[in-house]
């Protein structure tokens, strides 16, 4: 008996600590993505903002990380919160030279091999586009959202957002690739109590113009 | 000899180089070659076609200097084979120093370059035989997601082993050549898989071409040999030509290191004396990137 008091006791001292409801009286979000062929989108942020409420930041800041494996950035899309901080691992035997340009986060981590000593702060809403100097090819992008209750699509177009708390909410998609604007997709939900609630989009997408990697004749990337 | 001093002095000072500043890069790209002028000729009559199977390896190191700033060196392999004309058969071997520096962070930075290389070229016909050497500088920019656009001027010096004169008065060290070019190029990405360049290149030097026996053109040639890589009768000479060269052609990415390139050439030949002739060259080839290059 006092084992089982003790498991009740931590189970609400951990949901409480956490500032997200219990299972039982949270709902869940199930988020489709597709594009304008019906072909599932991955690497969209699907992202859950509360209407009329405040919602309890997380107790502490996220630490993510963003490596770089063979030359490309993984993952290609990070969705991360207001107030994380994400470490730039270089995994290459090579030395990266990252940059970003956007406003949401303006840094830059000049040569480098290992991972740098001081990960970078996101401390603003908004799409981070990350580069390297060196591999121009090299693209990622760091969406760092207002709210905890975000996640990212996966291969089939589809995502899940657990345990939010009963209400409102205004919810919308970002990718890359999108054509128009984030918030043109915003739609207005009602989350209730464990429930599940369907949306899905139909986000066009534009095509991706990274620079190209493979070799071209005449044109030699390190000379 | 040459060759092989500059090798070690390279490799001493690569082996210097910081293990995680430098990295190794190898260019292999083999290709078939059409070419409907091969000789250059004005007349008909000396207007020859042939095809080619081309090969190049250029391996070496690169160097990351500072944040901006890489330089290249590699030793370079290449040798083509004719199917008709084997005496252009040729194997080639030398070494490409470039330094290259990027203006300000990103994709879309300006970057300039410059270049040297020294090459020696080995012909199944020994009158063309040679040291060839390149200095060149260039510089680019990148507008937009779909558009690079780059510039570079190229000086060349052909230096011949041989002087075989055919008449008194008149050298015979026809491949004995120096011109000065300038490159301008586009390339335009449809795709990631898929980009289309085109470029404009126009020398003023000197250039080796072949015909028959021609009183005009002998007269108007600086040097004149016979040329028995086109057989019996055929004289190569060298004269002052403008050439322009126009090149468009298309590049299909294969996964993240090679590529299949279809290109196209037009080359016009303005010498002196009123000689012109035309020249077009075809090329289907293939290109791998091995290292630290992609």
């Amino acid at each position: 008996m006092r084992l089982v008091v003790g498991l009740a006791a931590a189970v609400t001292i951990a949901c409480a600590w956490s500032g997200r409801p219990t299972v039982a009286e949270a709902g869940d979000i199930h988020a489709l993505v597709n594009d304008q062929d019906n072909r599932p989108v991955e690497d969209a942020v699907v992202v859950a903002v509360p209407e009329g409420q405040s919602v309890a930041a997380p107790a502490r800041a996220g630490r993510e990380v963003v490596d770089q494996v063979n030359k490309e950035f993984v993952p290609y899309v990070k969705p991360s919160i207001v107030g994380s901080q994400v470490n730039f691992p270089n995994k290459d035997n090579i030395r990266h030279h990252v940059y970003s340009f956007s406003p949401a986060k303006t840094f830059e981590l000049p040569l480098y091999v290992g991972t740098p000593a001081t990960p970078v702060l996101f401390d603003r809403r908004g799409v981070v586009t990350i580069g390297c100097n060196i591999h121009d090819w090299m693209i990622a992008h760091i969406y760092v959202a207002e709210t905890p209750y975000f996640g990212k699509t996966g291969r089939d177009g589809k995502v899940r957002l657990e345990n939010l708390p009963p209400g409102r909410y205004a919810v919308r998609v970002w990718h890359p690739r999108m054509q128009g604007a984030e918030e043109s997709t915003s739609r207005a939900l009602t989350v209730d109590r464990a429930g599940s609630t369907d949306v899905a989009w139909q986000l066009p997408l534009k095509q991706e113009l990274r620079p190209r990697r493979s070799p071209i004749p005449g044109q030699r990337g390190y000379r | 000899m040459k060759i092989l001093v500059v090798v070690a002095v390279a490799a001493c000072l690569l082996g210097h180089a910081r293990v995680a500043a430098a990295y190794w890069i190898l260019d292999t790209d083999v290709s078939a070659v059409y070419e409907d002028n091969v000789g250059l000729g004005k007349f008909r009559r000396d207007i020859k076609s042939d095809s080619a199977v081309s090969a190049l390896a250029s391996g070496g190191a690169a160097i990351q200097l500072d944040d901006s700033t890489v330089i290249s060196l590699t030793g370079d392999v290449a040798g083509k084979l004719y199917e008709r004309f084997t005496g252009l058969d040729n194997v080639a071997l030398g070494l490409t120093g470039t330094l290259r520096r990027k203006f300000g962070l990103g994709a879309d930075a300006p970057w300039a370059r410059i270049w040297g290389s020294i090459a020696r070229q080995q012909y199944d016909n020994d009158l063309r035989d040679s040291w060839i050497y390149r200095l060149g500088g260039g510089a680019g920019k990148r507008f937009g997601e779909r558009w690079d656009f780059s510039a570079d001027y190229i000086y060349d010096r052909r230096l011949a082993d041989h002087d075989f004169p055919v008449a008194p008065g008149i050298p015979g060290d026809v491949f004995d050549l120096s011109g000065h070019t300038l490159a301008l190029r586009s390339d335009f990405l449809f795709s990631e898989l898929v980009s289309f360049f085109a470029g404009y290149a126009f020398r003023i030097g000197e250039v080796a071409s072949t015909t028959q026996r021609n009183l005009d053109i002998f007269r108007a040639s600086t040097a004149v040999s016979a040329d028995p890589a086109f057989g019996q009768g055929f004289f190569a000479y060298r004269i002052d030509a403008l050439i322009h060269t126009i090149t468009v052609g298309l590049s299909f990415a294969l996964g993240r290191r090679a590529s299949v390139n279809v290109e196209y050439d037009h080359v016009i030949g303005d010498a002196r004396g009123g000689i012109t002739y035309h020249d077009n060259i075809a090329r289907v080839g293939f290109l791998y990137r091995f290292g630290g290059g992609a």
